[in-house]
């Protein structure tokens, strides 16, 4: 490796109760893609956080291209050559991308209006130099999750960062849009551009990464060559003992009574002619890219979301669900996929959030039984091996991972018989994955109904007894479980 | 990761060090030292007659703000409730005469629940904001005021409705029952019990609330109900106070309410919310305007101190949730 362009050496870090880093090294050369993976609150944010300036750390130093670094706040950072690619995209929707690139340092011209003319040229070089296209005048809202990936990635490169820092970047795209994602990067590598890439899919660190550095529990375990290892090795790092297949036995009875069906459904010009059957026992799986119209059908099985055409049988009665409200008493419960706009209650202790959708449990009487709601959170704590200092800790204070775990809790606490699980794993590291397939293996193994949505063909392809495909609204495979494969699944919603 | 016995003690004297920081408990301090400050430069402040007299002063805005404080909680609010109190006053004086005494007071308080239906049923059915929709209806009722009373002052309270400003239950009078029972009230089912937590959980995240099943929408029209019955109750207590109902009574006091609920700490992004923080906030704002009468400085300055309680305790809420 040539001289370090980022160097940070014993980065320590405690929170109340928690001692996120301790003594963390990390280095990074110039034009390598550095991975750092680990468990759900092993400390990779909180260690990109120090590096933004986010976080005071507590021991430590910093040093770019050799010199020690003052970083205290993110606009040293941001000088120093250091970009951040939030996950949560912090830009303003209503704003064009040119307007949002340059936010706060537009060029003016007489009177102090905007210099449209000299943004739109830096633009167009910038895209220019590094093969990126984005239309510079599209609203924010209107983009995709990639596109606005790339505005974040255009506004750091436009600041000149030398080192971008990714948390998770790829948690929220489909395969080709990962895809478009690491051909961005690897342009910018041959740039010159270094990156830290933080990802829960050790498959990804071997297509993009050159070096891996493993964190667990806080600390550094080890950093390693990528083509000096494996994936199975990585994976035991992270978790201290070597991994268990990720995919429990398909047992899913294709006997199952059907509880659940979709008959010819319609919605705008959206969905066409959507039909499936979900039956007690079994895992449906339902995949696409982004945009194929699967969550419309959720949103129209939860009743949040009206239909043109078609019907909605539950247990062969056909069935008007006309709100989430009604759905939960028919028995469907959602764990929504977004979990910070509408899974979380962000400022809620980690109980209530657990509690929310089963409070009448809890509570015959109305009044709430704190002790007793408490007690079930720490039962789930146990269960789901959620990494938190107490039952009530706010989560927004848990680390992603940990906080999908919460709402995943609240859903089981629910008596519902038919689960609807929107993209369970997204931020989920291997072992806490390798968990819920099980449990939701053995929640079917009980009697209840699971439809499995997830844009990960190979969580599809491992873990549901039958899958459906969609692509732009339409059904382009319905798999049984001797058929279904990753690569089915592939072809099926890219028509290649 | 179970927790020890020891590590769950010290997770509760935490709890207990936090629930009584600065942060969590300003408003409550500066109360105490308040009084204090006016127990030791006043013989008359302690005397029992005086306390009474402040509570009784503040009922009416601290019912009314008791009302807000479930409204803030779910990150709503309502500017038309002082309109909406004195409104009541008149909706009263102008029905006894034709109905009776009973009569009216019940059908106050069922035009109370239908304003409080129909102006939660615009926000959350309709989805207009609530700033604007009760803007419009603070305009509609005080409008109505005018038009009702032809601008002139109604009179003609009889000696049952003196009882709500007046009457005394074991020598504690009547406003003074209402506003500290409906406070106990208010605290119990804001942060004991389900619905309470409904309305918070709707305050912190709305489209989660949802979808976890909680009837959203009818969450926050009963709170508008709830709020406008307070109104109204409130309300009432003035009628009895004042003995007279004009078209300018009780506006303006929706404003007094929001401030006392703010300074009780309660988010005007919803989600949190302490009713009985507010209580305090209420009594605080009184003391300090009975403070300036037994000092005699004249009331002149209680807005503008007011104002500046207000903006210190809100900075010095957020400045400390910031540093956490
Ligand atoms: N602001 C905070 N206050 C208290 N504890 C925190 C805070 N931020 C992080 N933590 C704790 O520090 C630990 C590390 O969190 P961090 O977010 O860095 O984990 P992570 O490795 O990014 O996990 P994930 O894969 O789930 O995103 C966790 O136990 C988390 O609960
Ligand atoms: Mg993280």
């Amino acid at each position: 490796m040539s001289r370090s362009i980022l160097e940070m050496r014993g980065i320590t870090k405690t929170f109340p109760g928690v001692v996120a880093l301790n003594q963390v090294d990390l280095d990074v050369a110039p034009g390598e893609v550095h991975a750092v993976v680990g468990e759900n609150g092993a400390g990779k944010s909180t260690l990109m956080k120090i590096l933004s300036g986010a976080y005071e750390r507590d021991a430590g130093s910093i040093f770019l291209n050799g010199q020690p670094a003052d970083i205290s706040a993110p606009a040293d950072a941001i000088r120093q050559g250091i970009g951040i690619v939030y996950q949560d995209l912090p830009l303003v929707p209503s704003l064009s991308v040119l307007a949002n690139i340059y936010l706060g340092r537009e060029e003016t011209g007489r009177l102090g209006k905007i210099d449209r003319a000299r943004h739109l040229a830096r633009f167009e070089q910038l895209c220019d130099s590094f093969g990126i296209y984005l239309p510079p005048d599209s609203r924010i809202r209107d983009l995709s999750v990639a596109e606005r990936q790339l505005v974040e990635i255009l506004k750091v490169l436009d600041r000149d960062a030398q080192v971008i820092v990714m948390d998770e970047p790829t948690a929220t795209l489909d395969q080709n849009a990962k895809q478009a994602l690491f051909q961005t990067v690897r342009q910018l590598q041959a740039a010159g551009k270094s990156f830290i890439f933080i990802t829960h899919f050790i498959d990804e660190i071997f297509e993009i990464a050159d070096r891996v550095t493993v964190l667990k529990d806080g600390c550094r375990v080890d950093t390693l060559e990528i083509d000096q290892t494996s994936p199975q090795e990585v994976v035991a790092m992270m978790i201290g003992h070597s991994p268990r297949e990720m995919f429990p036995e398909k047992t899913g009875a294709a006997s199952g009574r059907p509880i659940l069906q979709l008959r010819g459904i319609y919605i705008d010009a959206r969905i066409r002619d959507f039909s499936m059957t979900l039956h007690q026992g079994e895992i449906l799986g339902l995949t696409g890219l982004v945009g194929s119209g699967c969550s419309d059908i959720v949103n129209l099985i939860i009743g949040n979301l009206d239909y043109d055409r078609g019907a909605v049988l539950l247990d062969g009665a056909p069935t008007r669900i006309s709100s989430p409200f009604e759905a939960i008493k028919h028995g469907i419960c959602l764990l929504p996929s977004d979990r910070k706009g509408s899974g979380l209650l962000l400022d809620f202790e980690l109980a209530k959030n657990v509690s929310l959708s089963s409070i009448a449990k809890i509570s015959p009487r109305q009044v709430i039984q704190v002790q007793r709601e408490r007690q079930i959170a720490s039962e789930f704590i146990e269960k789901l091996r959620i990494v938190t200092p107490s039952a009530r800790q706010r989560v927004r204070n848990l680390s992603g991972g940990n906080q999908q775990k919460v709402v995943l809790a609240r859903m089981l606490r629910t008596d519902a018989r038919i689960l609807i699980l929107d993209e369970p794993t997204q931020g989920i590291d291997v072992r806490a994955k390798e968990e819920i397939f099980l449990l939701m293996r053995q929640l079917a193994d009980q009697g209840k109904a699971i439809l499995f949505i997830s844009s990960e063909f190979k969580e599809i392809a491992g873990v549901a007894d039958r899958g459906i495909v969609l692509r732009n609204g339409a059904i382009t495979a319905a798999l049984d479980r001797d058929e279904i494969s990753e690569a089915r699944l592939v072809a099926a919603a890219t028509m290649l | 990761m179970t927790m020890k016995r020891g590590q769950e003690a010290q997770t509760r004297f935490s709890a207990l060090v936090k629930a009584l920081s600065l942060q969590n408990m300003a408003i409550v301090y500066v109360f105490i030292i308040l009084c204090i400050v006016l127990a030791l430069s006043s013989d008359a402040f302690l005397r029992p007659r005086n306390i009474i007299n402040i509570i009784r002063q503040a009922s009416v805005v601290g019912v009314l703000a008791i009302g807000m404080t479930f409204l803030l909680s779910t990150a709503q609010f309502d500017l038309a409730v002082g309109a909406q109190a004195g409104f009541t006053g008149v909706v009263i004086l102008l029905l006894i005469p034709v109905i009776g005494f009973i009569p009216a007071l019940l059908s106050s308080l069922g035009i109370a629940v239908l304003i409080g239906l129909i102006t939660g049923a615009i926000i959350t059915k309709i989805g207009v904001n609530s700033l604007v929709t009760t803007l419009g209806t603070l305009s509609i009722i005080k409008g109505l005021l005018l038009v009702l009373t032809d601008g002139r002052i109604l009179r003609g309270a009889t000696p049952e409705l003196r009882w709500f400003g007046s009457g005394e239950i074991l020598s504690i009078p009547f406003p003074v029952i209402a506003f500290l029972g409906l406070g106990i009230l208010g605290e119990f089912v804001l942060n004991y019990t389900r619905y309470g937590r409904y309305l918070l959980a709707i305050g912190g995240n709305r489209e989660a609330s949802k979808l976890a099943g909680l009837r959203v929408d009818e969450i926050i029209i009963s709170a508008f109900v709830l709020s406008s019955i307070c109104a109204t109750i409130g309300g009432i207590i003035l009628l009895g106070r004042i003995y007279s109902a004009s078209p300018l009574g009780g506006v303006g006091t929706e404003f007094i309410a929001i401030t006392a609920a703010v300074l009780g700490g309660t988010s005007i992004f919803g989600g949190e919310g302490s009713v009985w923080k507010t209580v305090v906030a209420v009594l605080l704002l009184q003391v300090l305007g009975n403070g300036f009468n037994l000092l005699n400085i004249g009331a002149n300055y209680q807005e503008l101190i007011q104002g500046f309680i207000m903006i210190g305790a809100v900075a010095l809420y957020t400045y400390q949730r910031r540093r956490q």
